[in-house]
């Protein structure tokens, strides 16, 4: 079965034995995306995080079937070169150790910001508490966060 | 390239021919015994060369898990080298323990154990020293300078009397490098570091951001299957009989293989989601599980205390007086899951007709990932070719990376290169465990409130006394550090009996993160705490008056400071320890049962990347605190009590306080072991502020009244 999938912009014709794969394997293993990783594959921990519609969602609990019609973008759809403010401040703030579970809490983080340009420091830990980082990088992202929404203001004006 | 023979250095390592490669030819393919150094310059020593372009080429002994060791590692050979960070190169060191083994850690090529910046300190120095002067030593010989007036800044050489500067670029093109060579006395002085304690930005920095950072699970070459292996949901469990016809239905599975142990069914797939869906389409009948659970395993470790199983490993015995009449405190800490972030993967494929096989892994050690495959592919070392992919976490639990050994038996027997993925929920359930541990002090205080009586006694299995039993340290080789770390107290006592029994456990014991100084420092400074306010003492100035190292009174003086310790009506709780050289003083405050404030002094000695070093205390606090409050993997009817990553609760993002680090710095000092140091008092500062705050005490982790 072949789907048609919008991505970053493109849209792509993919074929699939299974329609009902999970989208983060159609990413990483037919599409080359392999900046959205995986951990828990439970929609629990955050690290496949990509935007549906401009929401954030698990890329694990939603089929290539249902995605098909959406606008999708992956971590390598945010900017092409890291400026996005929250990459920039991610950057800035030198949170990540490992970088696994980082593309998932930068998009997570994105889709929130374009939300709630201007968020309290608890309306940050609510939308950042569902993204689990083992390295301990949580006390950075939540500050990288702050950052990216004050750069943000700064871009747009 | 042009080949240098190069003048002996004092050290062994550094005193490469390059040459001694022993060929072996086997049908088109070559290997040599001495694994090629993967540089194109020129040879300084055995870790660096220099490219003609003036490029410094590192060869890092060290893997990249995201603790940021390379660039650490990166940072103190540009220091000594007087070269600029953003010029070193750093390429992965191949798998050659004679040349780039960690003498930290008997010489083996493992990432680990905080022992990476303190292991190749003084190497890289020497390493970097020899860079600078060979640069200065050929820059004088090409413009006739006298070498004692050049140094050597910023990837120059500079000439102090006519102020003129050429750079490396210049140097290294200029024509054959003189090697002097370097020793102890041509080091930089402390002082006159630059780079070291600086925040310099991670080269994978804008990859990490943008997604491109390629992780071991993110490669998976063109041809190269990938399996996925089913195992029962009990420990011990093996297959009775199984029935593969809907697995091998599914589109993609290519094969089925059942490991010779019969401990997993691996499906072998075109792409993951296929190996996934084939490995549940297993129908398997197992054998029965046991009936272990948590509380058999806690009433085993604490009969251990009572009735070793083992012969106790004596850590310290001194004379005993008096026996103490003061009831014993225990403490219970539970065994523990890694929830590592990427998957453990491992790619194997045969080579030279299937003698030899090249391994891929995100792992922590190239010497212990090639054991595994030249064990189980039952051929020489010299045949395994070990390469490593940058790790998305590790934590400990790659060091013993099983999964090599998993795909090499799939590989040889399918005859295809596969990359074997296990899946996190697996893992958790049948995966390496930080091992449980019970313990029990009886101390005392004399009539002055002095520390006189002190007995401790730990037991658990031992991750080294399970994988590798040659490693266990002590005098009559019994230690297993892994179990004993931090049960060696700052406190003066002139009677102490501190010993570990080893009793095992049915989950596969593994390293975590601090493994036993996680809760060795937890039942000592819980204890210390007590005794002091007990005795009306206050718990900071009974630590100082019992404590002969000015480092950790330096640090203890520090957090108070902080925290403006004893001010009335907060419900402060201390804890300090002392592990891989650093002193580290953590407070916590509780308000209303909940940790609202950290506040960590720590002398980590000379600080190489400043922001990583913080970022990597700042961690361990977190994952302190996650141990400290949530984090425990229980077993019920012989298996791991979860069946999502839901049931084994972690702090979130949302639920962190406020954590305040401060270093101490002073010349002259060579830089501490920081990848576990944030853990272990935080958990014990946790504790005492609980205990402060409810009155209860409390005997488990994570803390329970």
């Amino acid at each position: 079965m072949t789907l048609s999938l919008k991505i970053n912009g493109v849209t792509h014709q993919v074929a699939l034995e299974d329609p009902d794969t999970p989208l983060v394997f159609v990413l990483r293993e037919k599409l080359g995306l392999s900046g959205t990783k995986y951990s828990c594959l439970q929609g629990l921990c955050g690290a496949c995080t990509i935007h549906l519609n401009g929401e954030a969602v698990r890329a694990c609990q939603i089929s290539a079937r249902e995605a098909e019609g959406a606008d999708l973008t992956t971590i390598e759809g945010l900017s092409e070169d890291g400026t996005h403010p929250v990459q920039q401040a991610w950057m800035e703030e030198q949170v990540a150790q490992c970088g696994w579970c980082q593309p998932g809490q930068i998009m997570q983080a994105a889709a929130f910001l374009s939300d709630a340009p201007n968020p309290s420091a608890q309306d940050i830990r609510d939308a950042m508490d569902g993204n689990i980082c083992r390295c301990g990088t949580g006390p950075r992202i939540l500050k990288a966060v702050a950052r990216a929404s004050r750069l943000q203001k700064e871009t747009c004006q | 390239m042009t080949h240098i023979r190069k003048r002996l250095s004092r050290r062994s390592f550094l005193a490469l021919t390059g040459t001694a490669t022993i060929a072996v030819g086997v049908g088109a393919t070559v290997y040599s015994l001495q694994a090629e150094t993967p540089v194109t310059g020129a040879e300084i020593n055995a870790f660096v060369a220099i490219t003609p372009d003036g490029e410094i080429e590192f060869v890092c002994p060290a893997l990249d898990l995201g603790q940021g060791a390379p660039v650490a590692l990166a940072m103190i050979l540009a220091e000594e080298g007087g070269a600029s960070l953003s010029q070193v190169r750093i390429l992965p060191a191949p798998r050659d323990a004679a040349r780039y083994g960690n003498p930290d850690f008997g010489g083996r090529m493992v990432t680990a154990d905080s022992k990476t910046t303190l292991g190749y300190w003084s190497i890289l120095r020497h390493a970097g020293a020899e860079v600078r002067l060979a640069l200065i030593a050929t820059a004088a010989r090409q413009n006739n300078w006298r070498i004692d007036d050049c140094h050597a800044q910023d990837h120059q050489v500079y000439h102090g009397p006519s102020g003129k500067s050429v750079s490396f670029k210049d140097v290294a093109s200029g024509g054959r490098l003189r090697l002097p060579g370097a020793d102890g006395a041509d080091l930089k002085a402390t002082k006159d570091f630059s780079l070291l304690g600086t925040s310099p930005e991670s080269p994978d920095a804008v990859a990490i951001v943008t997604g491109r950072k390629k992780f071991g699970a993110d490669m998976r070459a063109e041809g190269t299957h990938v399996a996925v292996l089913r195992r029962s949901t009990h420990l011990g469990g093996t297959v009775t009989s199984v029935n593969d016809s809907r697995a091998k239905e599914i589109a993609g599975v290519t094969h089925i293989h059942q490991l010779e142990d019969a401990s997993a069914i691996a499906v072998v797939a075109t792409d993951s989601w296929a190996a996934i869906k084939g490995a549940k389409a297993l129908e398997v009948t197992w054998n029965s599980p046991t009936e272990y659970s948590s509380k058999i395993e806690r009433t085993a470790l604490e009969s251990a205390l009572v009735t070793p199983p083992t012969d106790p490993v004596i850590l310290r015995a001194s004379v005993v007086a008096d026996q103490p009449i003061a009831p014993a405190s225990t403490f219970y800490a539970p065994s523990l899951t890694h929830v590592l972030p990427e998957p453990l993967n491992a790619t194997v494929e045969g080579n030279s007709l299937g003698l030899g096989a090249t391994v891929t892994s995100a792992t922590q050690s190239l010497d212990l990932d090639m054991r595994y495959t030249a064990q189980t592919w039952k051929t020489a070392p010299f045949m395994i070719n070990n390469k490593a992919t940058p790790v998305g976490g590790a934590y400990g639990r790659r060091v013993f990376n099983d999964t090599v050994r998993e795909a090499a038996e799939i590989a040889k027997a399918i005859g295809q290169p596969v990359q074997v993925i296990r899946p996190q929920l697996d893992e958790m359930q049948r995966g390496q465990v930080r091992p449980a541990a019970a313990q029990r002090i009886v101390a005392e205080l004399d009539d002055s409130g002095n520390l006189a009586y002190w007995r401790h006694e730990i037991a658990s299995d031992g991750t080294l006394a399970t994988h590798l039993p040659s490693s266990l340290k002590g005098e009559q080789g019994t230690e297993d550090n892994t179990a004993t770390d931090g049960a060696y107290h700052p406190y003066r006592c002139s009677q102490q009996d501190v010993r570990w029994i080893r009793d095992r456990a049915l989950p596969l014991p593994g390293f975590l993160r601090g493994v036993s100084v996680g809760y060795t420092v937890w039942a000592i400074e819980t204890t210390i705490e007590r005794l002091a306010r007990k005795s009306s003492q206050c718990p900071l100035e009974w630590r100082l008056r019992h404590i002969d190292d000015p480092r950790l009174a330096t640090v203890l003086h520090q957090v108070a400071n902080m925290v403006r310790w004893g001010e009335p009506g907060r419900n402060l709780g201390l804890a300090t320890m002392e592990f891989r050289g650093a002193r580290v003083a953590t407070v916590a405050e509780v308000i209303d049962r909940n940790v609202t404030a950290l506040w960590i002094a720590v002398d980590a000695g000379q600080v190489i990347h400043r922001k990583q070093l913080l970022g990597q205390i700042e961690g361990g606090a977190v994952w302190g605190l996650s141990m400290a409050l949530h984090e425990g993997l229980r077993f019920r009817n012989g298996a791991a009590d979860i069946t999502s990553l839901a049931d084994y609760p972690m702090i979130s993002n949302g639920q962190l306080p406020e954590i305040k680090i401060e270093l101490v710095e002073e010349p002259n000092r060579s830089p501490a072991g920081a990848g576990e140091i944030g853990i272990p008092a935080t958990i014990a500062a946790i504790c005492n502020a609980m205990e402060v705050a409810t009155g209860d005490t409390y005997d488990a982790l994570p803390l329970e009244a």
